[in-house]
């Protein structure tokens, strides 16, 4: 029996690697990374009705353009998270 | 381990088997005159031989067992790379789509504004203050602080 323990010593000392595959969470596509704009201002003093109310559904414009673009970025971080855990 | 890559399987097979022949030999046909005489130095020999023998099957055994490991998650891992550009696709085709869909109802509602509102411009001033207001808030500043 005390020849058999130190060869299965010896075996089990042998065994110790790493897997050597790495994984990289995916770059935000470009698109998702632009900045949201600045509001516009009014530049001039005596302002008609209409050209003020341009300016306020220009505005409003953009806020849409930036929440849809920031709920797609929430979309696409959560998507690729659970892509990324997936792997094991 | 390095050995595995420079040798070929079958000569720690090979080994092994000699390791385990040369021992069984020495215990149990010890009744004959060559091998009883040369007892000790086989069954030493005999012993190191098998235990080299079982430790580089041992290591080719974990070694084959890691590379189907790795050969598996290199295989999750295209699979996922795959999946992940698909929704890099998708989700930029969405936020492209809408935003335009979103730059066409601001202008439709900017033709109205030219259409109907334009009606009202000389009859409905606009007091300065509106427009520091809205100024303010859209700076996010106080009235004071804006332009």
């Amino acid at each position: 029996m005390r020849y058999i323990i130190l060869p299965l010593a010896l075996m089990i000392a042998g065994c110790s690697t790493t897997a050597p595959v790495n994984t990289k969470f995916p770059d935000a596509p470009v698109v998702l990374l632009e900045k949201c704009p600045p509001l516009k201002t009014i530049e001039q003093e005596n302002i008609v009705i209409s050209d003020l109310t341009k300016s306020v559904v220009q505005n409003y414009t953009t806020y849409h353009k930036c929440s849809n673009t920031v709920d797609s970025w929430i979309e696409w971080y959560n998507q690729q998270k659970k892509i990324f855990e997936s792997v094991k | 381990m390095w050995v595995i890559t420079v040798m070929p399987e079958w000569i720690f097979h090979i080994i092994l088997i000699i390791g385990i022949i040369g021992l069984i030999l020495a215990s149990f046909l010890s009744f004959i005159p060559f091998i009883n005489k040369y007892k000790l130095p086989l069954q030493v020999i005999s012993f190191v031989l098998f235990s080299i023998g079982l430790y580089l099957n041992g290591s080719l055994a974990n070694d084959k067992e890691w590379q189907l490991r790795v050969s598996d998650l290199e295989k999750q891992v295209a699979e996922a790379k795959a999946k992940s550009e698909k929704v890099n696709t998708e989700v930029v085709t969405k936020v492209v789509t809408k935003n335009r869909i979103i730059k066409e109802k601001g202008d439709e509602i900017i033709k109205y504004v030219d259409r109907e509102v334009v009606k009202y411009d000389n009859i409905c001033p606009v007091p300065s203050e509106v427009v520091k207001a809205l100024n303010a808030a859209a700076q996010n500043k106080t009235v004071e602080d804006a332009k």
